[in-house]
């Protein structure tokens, strides 16, 4: 799950995130995915407290305090692509997320270590694409290769983005559940596709998508799960909301 | 009562209000007695005296004779101009009392010649002079049958409703009363109400027609008065609405209206003429007149007019410094030709100045009023001569004038320049905005301008495009905003509704079609046309398609994405090219369900369609389109962004203005612009802030850019920024060597400020000559072998709207010289002389 802002006050005072309900347990088995100049994953350990938060009508209920270590850095130093400073600005330390494998996934093979990446939000530019106008994402992949995810739009509401359609090695793949972009902005892709690389280790594009700008959406996809016609599959997605925050 | 003697052996007749005159000929008065002070002088000198000023306004009194009214301090002195001689002979009335405030209206009846004012003064036709008291301050006055004069109200700016006649008797001036006319507020219905600005007129049968006045559907209004006992009958409205209209008695006994409604000049009432037969008590219209015959002006009343011999009919004395001329034709079923000739150009403005036909082919023009340096208005001294040309309509020496205004429409096809419409605005009271309908054809070779009927619709402003050698296809042009036509104009004005009006003349013919208003096309711009087809595009990226023949209009394709104020080019091939004004900078991929659904390789056989995304910001990228005849194969494509207007893509603030875009025959964009001072990276290396120029390439994948001229461009104040002291704009013209080829020049001036339309036409269609309007015009043309600008032209800025002006090598040659005029179009008018 990747982590929130570092100006969330709820999550600056514990170092953390809070959670509704009593789901989660202390314990190993995450990694961190992070990137400054370079990505990288880390072991790292989930800490777990007991809490109470707010609720609009009502007493307070139980909620959870998670925080993770060792990350490779403080969590207030964690800019995600959407505060991300000025392009001139030095590259900004990046934590994309952290995440458990858990069921299917479990056996997934996975090394702390340098991670084969080929975008991440924390990079200064994305590359510009062929089709500047178009606000698709080019993605250099190696040999000389490259995937495209490119912003789509049904014809009769051509106002928002149905799908982000991943183009590469001669298939094209739609993926689901992009929102909350209107018409009035630009796709920003640093923003959109949070890191690009090989996270199961089979050579293949693997992607982590901000579905959006605002809250927290994110999905993994891995090219291990893809079904046959397809790129990659969706291994997990976490929404994200302030347990405390009102209308939610 | 004084008298005073004054011989004289005249033969006077029919007497109008306002001083015109239609008169018989006869010898008018003999020599007066010369001083050293008072000398004749020819009415040139006369009239370049601007320090003289008037008591009244000006009275034709003979055939060649018209009577100027001059103030001399308290001394009332009376120039005779003598057209035969074309000299001007002085006589003082001593008996007169003035002062800077009095003025007399001065009428001439068979008794003599009648000053009245304060005071009444006659000074007859033996000579003498009678005087009486009296309570008028320039009055509506008509001279009658019986020689007497009849007085209504006491100033013509005020209501009329006093009636008084004035009649000489063994005893001297004796006024009557003749009543009341009844008031607005009398509770009265009658036809007729004491209005001001109500023109008057004697009738052959020695009734008084009265005319218009006041405001609103009042000024139609029209009554005969019998002067003798003062009755009044309701006689039928005028087809339009006229105050301080003009009155013209015609040789049939019939009376022409025209002009009128003095406080708008943008009404089509004064544009209208209109002829009323006492007989059958009913009006006939004329053809309407190319220019509003419009006085609006401090001190200014109305038009004036006059019929020659001949039974030609003139017009003027209104804000323009020309006249209008209609030539009789009694096969028509007016009577006269179907459109008014502009003849002139007068040498100075005479508003509400007095017309006299003087011989078959002259016009006398004396007094009125006319805009000063600053400010308006002063006294025209004197009087000038107005020939009308051998041929109707036909003028010299490249005198159009209708290529002097601004905006007006102008096409070239070889040696031909069709001109019409077009605009000026000048402050003689209150700001006047005048539309012209005039429509020329301008002949290169001879500088023969020949004047066509005039354009059946009124637009500030038209495109023009030729669709064969004899037809000429015009539409009217949307204003640039609602301040104006002009780019940057900050004038408010009504403006005419037919932006989106079309109309075909065709020169063999020598007509125009009936004038066709698409409301949807109003924004567009007319962009090519042939045989039965017109190509128009709207700022907003729409292509529109016209068949003229049925006047059917077929939308050809709109712009994926938003676009406003685009600027547009139709080129060959089917493409057009939208660059501008303020765009969608992304697209997005549109999704072809049934198409990719089907195809095994949805990326080869599904083509990709885009639509617009993004806010509208201004337009770093332009849109390309390529026009197919089958369905949905039509394509649009952007071109690469500028780096001089970038657009951040996370904040979307933009750097740099857009001061001026155009597109080139070849499809190329190129752009004078601002780049910003606060962000020198964005631009590149060594560039400066300030003014720049840039150029697509044809395919439109990449900006190059232009070197700025030397000397055009100076650092402001803060010397942090360069810019055109003078205000700049990049020009296209057709290549006369290679006419599908165009030249690209950069020309310093603001010759689009409405405002200063009144300046450049001060001295007439020749061309300003005030110091703010001079050295005003510099021509660079960038040599594409070089890629240097070089300066080719310097000129009066007045000059160069429709004087041919040659440009200097290497355009000009030993064997060729190019010629060039209309520096104030988009496009100049360029052409070879040997």
């Amino acid at each position: 799950m990747p982590l929130p802002a570092a100006d969330n006050k709820a999550a600056d005072s514990v170092a953390g995130w809070e959670v509704g309900g009593k789901d989660f347990r202390s314990g190993a088995g995450w990694w961190a995915l992070a990137c400054e100049r370079n990505c990288a994953l880390y072991a790292t350990r989930l800490q777990v407290r007991n809490a109470k938060h707010a609720t609009a009508d009502g007493s307070q209920v139980d909620s959870q305090l998670l925080s993770w270590s060792p990350l490779p850095f403080a969590l207030d130093r964690a800019t995600p692509a959407k505060y991300a400073a000025d392009a001139g600005d030095p590259p900004q330390p990046f934590l994309v997320g952290v995440f458990k494998p858990v069921g299917a996934l479990a056996a997934l093979r996975l090394q702390a270590g340098p991670l084969q990446t080929w975008l991440h939000a924390a990079m200064k530019f994305y590359p510009a694409p062929d089709r500047a106008d178009t606000m698709e994402i080019r993605i250099p992949l190696s040999g000389n290769q490259h995937a495209s995810l490119v912003p789509r739009a049904q014809p009769a509401a051509a106002d928002h983005i149905a799908v982000l359609e991943l183009r590469a090695y001669g298939k094209r793949q739609a993926l689901n559940g992009y929102n909350n972009l209107s018409q009035n902005e630009v796709l920003n892709p640093r923003q959109v596709l949070l890191w690009a690389g090989d996270l199961d280790g089979d050579g293949k594009l693997d992607l982590i998508i901000s579905h959006d700008r605002q809250d927290i959406d994110v999905a993994v996809y891995l090219s291990s799960l893809a079904q046959p016609g397809e790129l990659v599959g969706l291994a997990g997605s976490m929404r994200y909301v302030f347990p405390a925050s009102s209308g939610r | 009562m004084s008298v005073t003697r004054f011989p004289a052996s005249a033969a006077m007749c029919a007497m109008l209000a306002g001083g015109l005159a239609f008169l018989a000929a006869g010898p008018a008065y003999p020599q007066p007695p010369v001083t050293a002070a008072d000398k004749p002088v020819s009415i040139d000198s006369l009239s370049g005296e601007s320090w003289r000023t008037t008591f009244a306004v000006p009275l034709a009194t003979g055939e060649r004779e018209t009577l100027y009214f001059e103030r001399n301090g308290a001394q009332a002195r009376m120039w005779r101009l003598d057209w035969k001689h074309l000299s001007a002979s002085p006589f003082v009335i001593d008996a007169l009392p003035l002062t800077d405030k009095l003025r007399y209206t001065v009428v001439q009846s068979t008794t003599g010649i009648w000053f009245i004012g304060s005071t009444v003064l006659l000074l007859k036709a033996d000579g003498t002079q009678v005087s009486a008291s009296f309570d008028a301050d320039e009055p509506t006055a008509v001279a009658l049958k019986d020689g007497s004069v009849l007085v209504l109200g006491r100033n013509q700016h005020n209501h009329t409703e006093q009636m008084r006649r004035l009649t000489l008797t063994a005893q001297g001036i004796a006024v009557e009363d003749k009543g009341l006319l009844p008031h607005a507020s009398s509770g009265l219905k009658v036809n007729y109400m004491a209005r001001y600005g109500v023109a008057a007129i004697t009738l052959a049968d020695g009734r008084v027609l009265t005319a218009g006045g006041g405001s609103g559907p009042d000024s139609r209004r029209t009554a005969l008065i019998e002067p003798l006992n003062g009755q009044v009958q309701p006689a039928a409205d005028m087809p339009h609405k006229r105050t301080f209209a003009t009155l013209l008695a015609l040789p049939d006994g019939r009376i022409l209206a025209a002009g009128g409604e003095h406080l708008r000049c943008t009404d089509h009432d004064v544009r209208t003429v209109d002829v009323y037969d006492p007989k059958r008590n009913t009006w006939q219209a004329l053809p309407d007149l190319p220019f509003p015959l419009c006085t609006d002006a401090y001190y200014a009343t109305g038009p004036a007019s006059a019929v020659l011999a001949d039974g030609t009919l003139v017009l003027g004395a209104h804000l323009e410094q020309h006249l209008l001329a209609l030539r009789p034709a009694p096969q028509s079923a007016t009577g006269y030709a179907a459109f008014w000739e502009v003849i002139g150009p007068t040498r100075r403005q005479r508003i509400s100045g007095v017309l006299q036909a003087v011989s078959r082919t002259e016009v006398a023009f004396a007094g009125g009023l006319h805009r000063g340096q600053n400010d308006c208005c002063y006294g025209t001294p004197g009087a000038e001569l107005v020939s009308l040309p051998a041929q109707p309509g036909r003028q010299p020496d490249f005198t159009s004038f209708g290529l002097p205004l601004q905006a007006p429409g102008a096409a070239q096809r070889g040696k031909h320049v069709f001109i019409t419409a077009g605009h000026v605005f000048s402050f003689t009271g209150s700001g006047q905005m005048r539309y012209s309908s005039l429509a020329e054809i301008l002949d290169l070779d001879t500088g023969q301008v020949q004047q066509l009927p005039a354009l059946p619709f009124v637009s500030g402003s038209a495109q023009v495009v030729w669709l064969d050698d004899d037809r000429v296809l015009v539409k009217g042009q949307v204003e640039d905003n609602d301040r104006g036509f002009s780019p940057g104009s900050n004038l408010s004005s009504y403006m005419p509704g037919s932006a989106g009006s079309l109309a075909i003349y065709s020169l063999k013919n020598q007509r125009w079609s009936n004038p066709t208003a698409i409301p949807e096309l109003r924004d567009a711009i007319l962009l090519e046309g042939h045989d039965d087809e017109a190509i128009l595009g709207s700022k907003d990226a729409t292509l529109y398609r016209l068949r003229l023949s049925t006047m059917q209009m077929e939308r050809l394709a709109s712009s994926p994405g938003k676009h406003t104020g685009a600027g547009i080019r139709w080129l060959t091939g089917g493409r057009a090219v939208f660059a501008g004004g303020a765009m969608q900078q992304k697209r997005i991929s549109l999704i072809d369900e049934d198409c990719e659904s089907a195809a095994d390789d949805p990326a080869a056989a599904c083509p990709e369609h885009f639509a617009g995304w993004g806010p509208l910001l201004p337009a770093t990228r332009y849109q390309r389109f390529t026009l197919s005849e089958q369905p949905g194969q039509s394509q649009w494509s952007l071109s690469a962004a500028s780096a001089n207007l970038a657009v951040d893509p996370e904040t979307q603030d933009t750097h740099g203005e857009e001061l001026q875009t155009i597109i080139d025959v070849d499809g190329r964009v190129t752009r004078l612009l601002l780049r910003p001072a606060a962000n020198p990276a964005s631009v590149g290396q060594n560039a400066s802030p300030g003014l720049a120029i840039e150029r697509s390439n044809g395919a439109g994948s990449a900006w190059q850019p232009l070197p700025i001229p030397d000397g055009a461009v100076e650092f402001n104040d803060r010397r942090d920024t360069q810019a055109c002291p003078r205000g700049c704009r990049l020009l296209l013209a057709q290549d006369p060597r290679q006419p599908a080829k165009e030249l690209l020049f950069l020309r310093e001036g603001k010759l689009e400020d409405d405002w200063l339309s009144q300046d450049y036409l001060a001295d007439g269609p020749a061309g300003g000559t005030k110091e703010h309007t001079r050295q005003l015009l510099r021509v660079w043309w960038l040599d594409e072998g070089t890629h240097q600008w070089r300066e080719i032209l310097q000129a009066e800025a007045g000059a160069m709207r429709s004087r041919p002006l040659a440009l200097k090598a290497p355009l000009s040659g030993p064997g060729a010289q190019m010629q060039s005029l209309g520096w104030h179009l988009s496009h100049p008018v360029l052409w070879l002389s040997r």
